[in-house]
């Protein structure tokens, strides 16, 4: 139990990782890489703030619940930076997400557990805006997609969101499976979120340091 | 775990795995795809700026061989007229200003379509031809430092096109009364500097609504020259053009 507790430990702390490289490249970020970064932060103090309620209260539901939707703001946010989306439809697209919210951990369940509705919607969300974004990229780059820092991130968030959505849809169904095997479901999400924060990682050292100049053809 | 619950968790994982197969297969080919696409359209686009260039420099050698001597051959005709008559002499003199008018404007057109002094002299001395006619022309200041001399001739004509494209939307649009142009060489690249000071524009609507054909332009023969644009600006801030070109004659 120890031992897996500490493998889910390690594997959260992973986001240490882009944390580190924004870091470094503080200095050199773009205005238009900010909001990741911050959220990438955002999520490492999410983390410790986890792991503090976890060996005090046991139940990280309320921060997790919080974090979300900040999560699910900076990267419209991202998004809108991008050019992946425009300045209303960001905006109804936020509060909508709010509204969601709302109705998830308020209305129909409570903020202090671990509610699905809105986790599924936001996972959406963002992975038809990955997607979107993909489809630019590779319409408009002209050097290699494996040094755009755009193309690698919506990619790791196809990947992380993608099993995100599938586990908190399987997750709503209730289907009363053993704890065992619950845990060993989430594992994946884990998993996920590991090869996401290294994929992170990597993107943030692509970040280049001076932003050519482009127009879109 | 149950048995019927490790099937199931086999299942899904196997679910899970296959799309993640999927998404790799599809990131693949993109990659591939689109290596293949910029490849073909940078090669496309290079055929296209070297016709234009064919095509402007016999437009070039047309308008100065067969107009420009036409032109010069009236002039002297109407030279040799000798006329009593006092209106006579007054149309005979308006007729050899508008003569010598015409023969500058063509000048000035064949000169943009190919000035003669890029392949005769190399790029310095075209740089310094093009930035005295501007000065002549309009109010700017311009401080001209280049000593790089490119030896491929297409080459040489696209660094030419980026800076009197850089020029041209300079004298339109900028408001400027001084520019300064450096052209220089490191290890590795070839650089191009060209500052002003005048009102700026508003980069991001230009890059959102995808106008600015003379940046399409120099963004275009940037790209056949497998370089980087760089450019800051804002409202009343000047403009700063920076372009860093791969110095294959030195590299190889």
């Amino acid at each position: 139990m120890l031992n897996s507790f500490a493998f889910d430990l390690v594997v959260s702390f992973s986001i240490i990782l882009p944390a580190i490289t924004g870091l470094i490249k503080l200095n050199q970020v773009r205005w238009n890489y900010l909001p990741f970064i911050l959220l990438i932060w955002i999520g490492l103090f999410n983390e410790v703030i986890s792991t503090i309620f976890i060996f005090s209260t046991h139940s990280n539901t309320i921060n997790s619940n919080i974090y979300v939707l900040i999560e699910y703001s900076l990267l419209l946010f991202q998004f809108y930076k991008w050019n992946g989306i425009e300045r209303k439809k960001c905006c109804y697209l936020i509060l909508l997400g709010i509204v969601v919210w709302i109705i998830d951990n308020v209305i129909l369940n409570s903020v202090w557990t671990n509610n699905s509705i809105f986790r599924i919607f936001y996972s959406f969300a963002i992975i038809f805006l990955s997607i979107n974004q993909i489809s630019k990229v590779i319409i408009n780059e002209r050097m290699s997609l494996l040094k755009n820092t755009i193309f690698l991130i919506c990619i790791a968030f196809l990947i992380y969101y993608g099993c995100k959505a599938f586990i908190e849809i399987f997750n709503a169904f209730h289907l009363g499976f053993s704890n065992a095997f619950n845990r060993n479901i989430f594992m994946i999400l884990y998993f996920a979120n590991l090869f996401s924060n290294v994929i992170y990682a990597y993107a943030i050292l692509c970040i280049p340091t001076k932003q050519e100049f482009s127009l879109l053809y | 775990m149950h048995p019927n619950e490790t099937r199931i968790f086999l299942a899904i994982l196997t679910g899970v795995l296959v799309i993640i197969f999927l998404i790799g297969v599809f990131i693949i080919s993109a990659i591939y795809h689109q290596k293949q696409n910029a490849q073909l359209k940078l090669a496309q686009l290079s055929v296209q700026l070297k016709a234009l260039e064919r095509e402007r420099a016999r437009i070039a050698a047309d308008l100065h061989d067969d107009l420009g001597s036409s032109l010069a051959a009236i002039r002297l005709q109407i030279k040799h007229l000798k006329t009593n008559n006092q209106n006579d002499a007054a149309i005979i003199d308006e007729a050899k200003s508008y003569i010598d008018e015409a023969i500058q404007k063509l000048s000035y057109v064949s000169f943009n379509m190919m000035p003669l002094i890029l392949q005769r002299n190399g790029l310095s001395d075209a740089i310094k031809e093009l930035t005295e006619m501007i000065e002549l022309t309009t109010a700017i200041k311009i401080k001209c430092d280049c000593t790089v001399d490119i030896g491929d001739n297409d080459r040489r004509i696209h660094f030419y096109r980026i800076i009197q494209e850089v020029l041209n939307n300079i004298v339109k649009h900028s408001k400027a009364t001084a520019v300064n142009i450096s052209v220089s060489r490191n290890e590795r690249y070839i650089l191009v500097d060209i500052t002003d000071n005048g009102i700026g524009f508003d980069k991001d609507r230009i890059i959102k609504n995808s106008i600015g054909r003379g940046l399409k332009n120099i963004k275009s023969r940037v790209e056949v020259l497998k370089g980087k644009s760089y450019l800051s600006t804002g409202i009343n801030k000047g403009v700063h053009y920076s372009f860093e070109i791969p110095d294959t004659e030195h590299n190889g």
